[in-house]
């Protein structure tokens, strides 16, 4: 019997592969196929938020199949309250960047194809309960995500690209030896998460393995200093896809630590988590102080990314509840608030020909929706109360000052995130335009802005009412930091 | 009823293929040039190949026919397959490739005994049967190297290669004989269980023989030290011919490797294992960073076979039952990737005359098909999922860490990495470079085109599904020894 996950990922995989075939005739036909065949996948994903029992901390919506049996790898997936958010947030991006990516016509059925290749890659990483088929998902990203930077992106795309699949890819070998080693270290030898999660092993081996793991999901965060990949590659890409690289690809570092390190190895976890805090609170600053001095919008909010994926890990390396579960919903709420952003820069490149910030002084008088928009998103950013973020980043202060009382130097943090946020809109929105303007704004365009109107929704939502999502993150978060704690 | 003798009835099937050729090679080459040739040798390789794939699920034990001069066992059927696969491949795309040449009778017929010589290897159940089997396999592909006979390209590799062979085969000859002045028999299995009850280990001549043996199944091998006549010889053969060398004859070397070491000297395995542990690591090392500096896509594809070659003895270095079963079907799967990418190069040398990676800028406007191909290919040789290269590799590092040799793993799991590098760079050139002035869009040929969506689809059900591979390799292994 297959079930709603596999169809999940059945949905986006037969589809791009009608999309390339409708594409090479009909355009137009293909990009809405692509559309409807994303937002399919988002319907199911909301019945399954529906369905599912948030109390119930043991893997729901499992399906097992046997697979490779001599080698203990098996098809198996599931969601439990980490990962039912990321499956909803992975869906609900994916519409909203195939929506926003109707102006595309180079290669058209190829890009929807791919888009929804990278969605079923991502559905599989967040769902599947089996070290290698977590590894066949991970890297399902990588390919398309490769194509779609190197053949739409900007002027460096080639070598964005390449930086960008070389980063990764060293990164998720060595993980996968990291998963060898734990094959090999238990009896009967398996590759599955939950038999993986009830045996013990050496602290000496455990400590290698999680350094080895954690080196791979560092990558993907990133943690500063493994994060020089992320600013050329979302900066080079189309704005749909930087979208889905800095709303979906980080989540897959954040979500596979909490998964991997803490479910299989939490003593090493444990004994490391001093140094992932102290690497969280470094990359916090970084991408703070980074993004500030940048003189290019999109290069401005791909760095913040690197800032708000610090909370992530600050969080998860707390290791109690309220740690982890602000660590999840940040995830989620990142998701959406740098997406929305992804996209603002990308309109705002269209339409004024320019991304430098000086330069784009009086955008809120000839652009007035896109300034509101850029204004909320940024509100949101820096974590401004009754929006997404705030909840988030506040669950994630309360977790790690709790674990840590030395992590409070990070609360100044979104102070400074504020200031680079307020400045940057300072001169976009709120100057009003030179006497003799060096540009030339486009008139906005509503039908464009309709996809990013809908990334409000939950920016608002949650933030007036976290409960929503909180209530089914946070019995597993109790479960994972009690994990931590029987230690 | 089924009796094992049943067993050599493809490679009868092959034998007469290849001994009738040149016969109706005479009869038609006037008339239809090479087509019925080319077909007819494509008919008897596809006659074997369905011949031993039907046999693979009836042999079920390890038996000696004809005295011990032959043994028939799963591992035998298992090369055997690959050989044939890799053969078919070759075969169907010279079709297209060589059907200027005016001596396709003389090629086909080589090319049937090549493949006969490896299948015999695989079989061989005595050192002398192995000898000559190799010595059939590497003296057709002398001539089919030297194909083309006005090209020095193809001359120099082929004088290479012949020197190289021919130390080969006289190396493996003075380790037989020292082999036969130890134990008193050139059965591989009478020579294997008088090691294993007498104490040879620390006998001077037998600890000879052993390295005698390294040396000369490395050359065939192409590991290091022995690796130097690689790159010319598969740069200057015809580029079919080095599908054939590289998923085929280099694959016999293997195959001799597990019938003399694993059945004939495990006994010995702490004389061997060691410095297959040594040359894995520096096989895999060298291969990969000389291959990021070649400029020439044959030259490349050498090397990147080096470094393939160099993931395989991991297997033979762990000498453990997950590390041999890595080795068998890291050895299928890189015979396919391997031979696919050199048919793809001789496919663009063929329709547009392309040999040097620049050369391939904006491949895949003009030739989609081949350049989906050799990207599926890279990527597969890279050790990404979902292609079979991944699945084979994970089983190989994962017998490492298994036999406590981490290092070992680590050192793979880097390499892949790192070869990443090269394979990339040819499909940047192809996807996202685009073409230089005058890049048409060419027709592909036919021939090329069936061989590229059969190994595509292999490489991803292979990958996919690695249970089939796994599975035979596993019982392959288990049943080496009688």
């Amino acid at each position: 019997m297959i079930g709603i996950l596999s169809i999940m990922m059945l949905i986006p995989l037969v589809g791009a592969f009608v999309v390339y075939a409708v594409g090479r005739s009909n355009e137009k036909l293909a990009k809405i196929f692509a559309i409807i065949v994303a937002a399919a996948t988002l319907m199911l994903s909301l019945y399954m938020y529906i369905s599912f029992q948030p109390e119930n901390t043991s893997f729901q919506f499992l399906e097992e199949v046997e697979w490779v049996k001599a080698f203990g790898m098996k098809y198996i997936i599931g969601v439990d309250g980490i990962s039912l958010p990321l499956i909803i947030i992975a869906s609900f991006l994916t519409t909203i960047s195939a929506a926003s990516s109707w102006n595309i016509s180079y290669k058209t059925g190829k890009y929807f194809s791919l888009l929804l290749m990278f969605e079923v890659g991502i559905i599989g990483v967040f769902s599947s309960l089996n070290l290698i088929l977590f590894y066949f998902f991970w890297e399902l990203v990588l390919i398309p995500m490769f194509f779609l930077i190197s053949e739409w992106g900007g002027p460096r795309r080639t070598y964005a690209a390449i930086k960008f699949l070389i980063y990764t890819h060293v990164g998720a070998v060595t993980m996968l030896l990291g998963f060898m080693a734990l094959y090999a270290a238990v009896t009967p030898h398996t590759f599955n998460i939950l038999e993986l999660a009830n045996a013990s092993f050496p602290m000496q081996f455990q400590l290698m393995v999680a350094t080895a793991i954690f080196f791979g999901f560092a990558v993907k965060i990133p943690v500063v200093p493994l994060h020089t990949w992320l600013p050329d590659a979302h900066v080079e890409a189309p704005a749909p896809i930087s979208l889905i690289l800095a709303g979906l690809l980080l989540k897959m570092g954040g979500y596979g630590f909490i998964r991997v390190n803490y479910f299989i190895l939490p003593e090493a976890t444990k004994l490391l988590s001093p140094i992932f805090v102290a690497l969280a609170i470094f990359s916090i600053f970084y991408g703070a102080i980074v993004a500030m001095i940048q003189q290019d919008l999109k290069r401005m909010i791909a760095l913040t990314s690197i800032n708000h994926m610090g909370f992530v890990l600050l969080g998860a390396a707390a290791g109690n509840a309220a740690g982890i579960a602000g660590a999840v919903f940040q995830m989620f709420n990142h998701g959406v608030v740098v997406g929305l952003l992804f996209l603002l820069s990308g309109i705002i490149h269209e339409h004024a020909g320019t991304r430098t910030i000086n330069e784009l002084k009086g955008l809120g008088v000839k652009m007035p929706i896109t300034a509101t928009l850029l204004t909320i998103g940024s509100f949101a950013s820096f974590g401004l109360p009754f929006l997404n973020s705030f909840v988030s980043e506040f669950t994630v202060f309360i977790g790690a000052i709790s674990a840590y009382s030395l992590a409070s130097v990070a609360v100044i943090a979104p102070a400074i995130t504020a200031a680079y946020f307020l400045w940057m809109l300072n001169r976009v929105v709120f100057s009003p335009s030179e006497p003799k303007p060096k540009i030339s704004i486009h008139k906005e365009n509503l039908a464009e802005l309709l996809p990013l109107m809908i990334l409000i929704v939950p920016i608002v939502l949650f933030g007036v009412y976290p409960s929503l999502m909180l209530n089914v993150i946070y019995p597993t978060a109790s479960y994972v930091s009690a994990l931590l704690g029987s230690v | 009823m089924f009796s094992v003798e049943y067993a050599i009835f493809p490679i009868v099937v092959i034998s007469v293929f290849a001994l009738a050729t040149p016969l109706i090679s005479y009869v038609t080459q006037r008339r239809f040039g090479g087509r019925i040739v080319a077909g007819g040798a494509v008919l008897g390789l596809i006659l074997g190949l369905i011949t031993f794939s039907m046999l693979a699920s009836v042999v079920t034990s390890t038996t000696l026919i004809y005295g011990g001069l032959l043994v028939v066992d799963r591992f035998s059927i298992f090369f055997s397959i690959v050989f044939l696969l890799v053969a078919v491949f070759a075969a169907l795309a010279s079709y297209d490739y060589m059907h200027e040449d005016p001596n396709q009778g003389e090629y086909y017929t080589l090319l049937l005994l090549a493949t006969l010589g490896m299948i015999l290897t695989a079989f061989s159940a005595n050192f002398l049967t192995l000898y000559v089997a190799l010595e059939l396999m590497s003296i057709s592909t002398y001539i089919l190297i030297s194909f083309r006979k006005k090209d020095p390209r193809s001359n120099e590799a082929a004088i290479k290669y012949f020197i190289v062979s021919a130390l080969a085969s006289v190396i493996i000859l003075y380790a037989i004989s020292l082999m036969f002045g130890v134990v008193g028999s050139t059965n591989i299995y009478i020579v294997a269980d008088a090691f294993r009850n007498g104490s040879y280990a620390s006998q001077p001549m037998a600890f000879l023989s052993i390295v005698l043996f390294i040396a000369g199944v490395g050359l065939e091998m192409a590991i290091i030290p022995f690796h130097m006549w690689i790159p010319d010889a598969y740069d200057g053969a015809p580029t079919t011919v080095s599908a054939l060398l590289a998923g085929g004859s280099k694959k016999a070397g293997f195959a001799a490797a597990l019938r003399i070491f694993i059945v004939a000297a495990i006994s010995l395995r702490a004389n061997w294992s060691a410095v297959f542990t040594v040359l894995a690591l520096g096989t895999m090392t060298l291969g990969n960073i000389v291959a990021l500096a070649q400029t020439r896509v044959t030259r490349m594809l050498a090397y990147s076979s080096i470094a393939q070659a160099g993931y395989i003895l991991i297997g033979l270095a762990t000498v453990n039952s997950t590390g041999l079963t890595g080795y068998l079907m890291h050895i299928l799967n890189h015979a396919i990737m391997t031979s696919t990418a050199f048919l793809a190069a001789a496919a663009a040398a063929y329709s547009a005359s392309l040999y040097t990676i620049d050369d391939y800028a904006g491949l895949s406007k003009r030739l989609p098909v081949t350049s989906f191909a050799l990207t599926i290919t890279m990527f597969s040789l890279a050790g990404i999922p979902p292609f079979c290269g991944f699945t084979s590799k994970l089983v190989l590092f994962t017998s490492a860490v298994e036999a406590n040799l981490g290092w070992l793993a680590l050192a793979g799991v880097l390499n892949s990495a790192f070869s990443l590098g090269y394979y990339i760079r040819v499909v940047k050139r192809m996807y996202i470079d685009s073409p230089k002035a005058g890049g048409l869009p060419v027709s592909e040929p036919l021939s090329f085109k069936i061989v590229f969506v059969a190994a595509i689809f292999l490489i991803l059900l292979l990958g996919m599904y690695p249970a089939l591979s796994l599975n035979f390799a596993d019982a392959a292994v288990s049943g080496l020894q009688i």
